[in-house]
């Protein structure tokens, strides 16, 4: 529970920071697909040396993933009916056949329903994820942060000492 | 202008350098990281290899074992091997083989789907038997317990290990020798069973005898009869009625007496007829006890009941059972390391998500590799007469982890010559086919010449028998199948040295004879059956011919062993027995003596009886009462 509440708390902490609403867009796609797919494939390897090698913000793919994943238990006969349509497809037998043949790609596990199924629904949705995620940060900021900023409570905050020094301390610990 | 600017930027906050896409500061250690392992696979992967191989078949072979150098090449997937060198454990100054160079190249396809694929290997330039710099380090061996492989030998070995035994021609010459057997068994005399009995027997019978001297005694004592036969006269004179009628009685009381002691005379006479055909029995039990005495004293005299016809058996079934066992370890060892386990071909199988498991599709495999899979090794080397190296060339071929997904047999086929060691015309080739439900293994091995420096059938304190120098060419065959075994072993030893060397004269010049006139010895062997019980056939001239030579000088040898022990039992049973026959001689007499005095008794008592019957008659009791009745009616009024 603590370390749940402590990736919840980073997050809302980046949506509040000037980290860039791309880098957290990406995150939060990178997290749908982490969430939605069974984690032991190599597709969900690839995705995490994408978040190693690209500056994509990883605790906000962490937190998207992980509450996705509850999502993705409720979801898995859907991710299994697809999968399965996919996977008995007459027209792509030859080529599922080559792939089962290729060296590494197995361990994909492509030839599973539900990992095939779950692929097939993150990899359509992700660009729209990564639309909605981005125009969600960008609102959010727009909207809410800046609102809040606006309260007298906030600026009574702003004003303390405790703030000052905190806000040096942030500063310093980030730099 | 420029003075105002800097100002104005200096006032202002420090901006923070934008940072690009890509993560640099987590990719630098890694790259560090990977660098670090490159070097150590570059650098130092090499040399812990060489020294793992080292240790891993010093300790596999029980003697040091060198590697020059190993070179690997992840990215060209290929492993050299060079100057490999195996120490002979029992000649540790020379190598049982050295390699100049083992090169294997393993498929990068493969490789990348976690399999190991030689393309193509070779090796080359084989040496047997050269000369060590320095000799190899033995490990000394450490007492264990027989393994399994060592069970499996041994039930093979057993099947002949008592039956068949080349020290068969020690026992010949102990025969041929006419060892002393006399005094042999005065050593062992004291353990006749049959003299044992014999005297148990004879105080039994004395005993008897005694007992039925003195009953016979007893019963022959006649001064009774004697007295009743006077009483019977007495009583028969008499002409007095009162007197006859009274003698009667007397009579009749006499008669019963006799017949007491009649009787006691027959009950006599049946114990000893009993006795007598107990005893009767003895000559025929000594005689049992006497071959049984004969019989055991063979056996402790070791005479050996030797069959010339399985001679060849004797000589040489050692060796052929030696390959047999070979075959067996071999064949067992292959069958714990080749056959696929069952669920080989599921390693491929994606593991079940946690999630849910779904369904996993199947497709049709096109290209699929066993765990482990060599395809092709070369085997050539090149030999000079001065170098311990062969010509020799071949190849193994399929050697895998799962022979039923490549469908091929392991094939090992060589041919060559190793003209410094004088090893010419061998060919081995090896087929191993797993690939079905019931593995099939078949060898077949031949040299067609080879020296045989020395081979002693028997080598001890009293005789030395064997060939030095010859030249030989074997063959054996081998069809194994499951648990059934098909072997046959041919081999030709030409011009061999023999080394004939005994004490004894006969058995020397004997032998002698034998060999010089065999310019080759010919071994022929057959196995077959199962590994448990099998059938073997093994002859050879050799055999034959010492057999006919020694059937012939044993013969009589043993024959006369044989005699001097059944004269030896004989002599000391012939006394003890003649007397006991003489004592059951006796008992005979007695019985006959009884059975005299017997009708002696049934005389009396029938002379009574007859004398009873006349005073009944004559003036007898029933006159007298009929005299009585006459009388009375006389006095009638």
């Amino acid at each position: 529970m603590g370390l749940l509440l402590k990736q919840i708390f980073a997050f809302i902490k980046l949506l509040n920071s000037d980290t860039g609403n791309i880098s957290l867009a990406l995150g939060m796609t990178c997290g749908f697909i982490l969430g939605m797919t069974p984690v032991l494939s190599l597709h969900c390897l690839i995705v995490f040396l994408l978040l190693f090698i690209f500056r994509i913000q990883i605790g906000a793919a962490f937190v998207v993933a992980f509450f996705v994943k509850f999502i993705a238990y409720l979801m898995d006969p859907v991710f299994d009916s697809v999968g399965q349509s996919v996977l008995s497809m007459p027209a792509l037998q030859s080529f599922f056949t080559t792939l089962y043949n290729m060296p590494i790609i197995p361990y994909t596990r492509f030839n599973n329903s539900i990992v095939m199924g779950s692929a097939v629904v993150t990899f359509v949705l992700s660009p729209i994820i990564f639309l909605l995620s981005q125009q969600f940060i960008i609102k959010y900021r727009e909207v809410i942060v800046a609102r809040f900023e606006k309260t007298k409570l906030w600026k009574f905050i702003k004003a303390t000492s405790f703030y000052q020094w905190y806000y040096k301390y942030d500063q310093y610990k980030w730099n | 202008m420029t003075t105002e600017n800097t100002t104005t930027t200096s006032s202002e906050p420090k901006k923070v350098k934008t940072k690009g896409p890509i993560r640099f500061e987590a990719i630098i250690p890694v790259a560090i990281l990977s660098g670090l392992t490159f070097g150590y696979f570059s650098l130092y992967f090499d040399l812990h290899m060489k020294k793992g191989i080292e240790y891993v078949a010093t300790m596999a072979n029980g003697a040091e074992v060198n590697v020059g150098s190993v070179r690997t090449s992840f990215l060209r997937g290929d492993f050299n091997l060079n100057q490999l060198q195996v120490t002979n454990v029992e000649r540790p100054s020379h190598n049982s083989i050295e390699i100049e160079n083992i090169h294997f190249k393993y498929l990068w396809d493969a490789l990348l789907r976690m399999k190991f694929v030689v393309e193509d290997a070779s090796i080359n330039n084989i040496q047997i038997q050269s000369p060590r710099k320095s000799p190899g380090f033995v490990i000394p061996p450490e007492p264990k317990s027989p393994s399994k492989i060592d069970e499996l030998k041994n039930e093979i070995v057993a099947q002949v290990k008592d039956k068949y035994k080349a020290s068969v021609l020690g026992d010949v010459l102990s025969v041929l020798e006419g060892e002393d057997f006399e005094a042999q068994i005065q050593k062992i005399r004291e353990s006749l069973k049959s003299e044992a009995r014999v005297k148990a027997m004879i105080s039994d019978v004395k005993g008897k005898e005694e007992y039925w001297n003195k009953k016979i005694k007893e019963l022959s004592d006649t001064s009774k009869l004697k007295a009743i036969e006077v009483e019977v006269q007495n009583i028969s004179k008499n002409k007095n009625i009162k007197d006859q009628i009274e003698g009667v009685k007397k009579l009749t009381d006499l008669l019963k007496e006799v017949n007491t002691q009649y009787k006691n005379v027959q009950t006599a006479a049946t114990q000893l007829q009993t006795e007598v055909k107990t005893v009767a029995g003895y000559p025929a039990e000594l005689q049992k006890v006497i071959n049984d005495d004969i019989a055991s004293l063979k056996g402790r005299l070791s005479i050996p009941k030797i069959d010339f016809k399985d001679m060849a058996m004797h000589l040489f079934m050692g060796e052929f059972t030696g390959y047999i066992a070979k075959a067996r370890k071999y064949q067992s060892l292959a069958e714990q390391y080749i056959p696929e386990k069952k669920a080989t071909d599921e390693d491929d199988v994606i593991i079940p998500p946690r999630r849910s498991e779904g369904v996993n599709f199947e497709f049709p495999k096109t290209t699929g590799y066993p765990a482990f899979w060599l395809k092709r090794a070369g085997i050539s080397s090149t030999g000079t007469a001065e170098s311990y190296a062969g010509n020799v060339s071949g190849e193994l071929t399929n050697v895998s982890t799962a022979p039923k997904q490549i469908g091929k047999p392991i094939v090992l086929a060589l041919k060559g010559d190793f003209p410094k060691t004088q090893i010419l015309g061998a060919q081995i080739k090896i087929e191993a086919d797993y690939t079905k439900a019931v593995s099939r293994q078949s060898a077949l091995i031949e040299v067609q010449s080879f020296v045989v420096p020395e081979k002693m059938f028997v080598q001890d304190e009293k005789m030395k028998f064997g060939f030095t120098n010859a030249n030989a060419s074997s063959r054996i065959k081998a069809e194994l199948q499951g648990d059934n075994v098909q072997m046959n072993w041919n081999s030709t030893i030409r011009k061999p040295s023999f080394v004939v060397e005994t004490k004894n004269k006969v058995a020397t010049e004997m032998l002698n004879n034998i060999v010089n006139n065999i310019p080759a010895i010919t071994v022929d062997g057959k196995a077959s059956g199962t590994f448990k019980t099998l059938d073997f056939s093994l002859t050879s001239n050799l055999g034959d011919e010492l057999g006919n030579g020694f059937q012939r000088e044993i013969s009589a040898k043993i024959n006369e062993a044989e005699a001097k022990i059944n004269t030896f039992v004989e002599k000391k049973i012939k006394a003890p027995k003649n007397q006991l026959m003489a004592s059951l001689n006796s008992n005979t007499k007695n019985l006959s003596d009884l059975n005299k005095l017997q009708e002696l008794y049934k005389k009396n008592e029938d002379k009574i009886k007859e004398e009873i019957e006349k005073l009944k008659k004559g003036g007898g009791v029933e006159n007298l009462k009929d005299k009585g009745k006459d009388l009375l009616k006389k006095i009638r009024f």
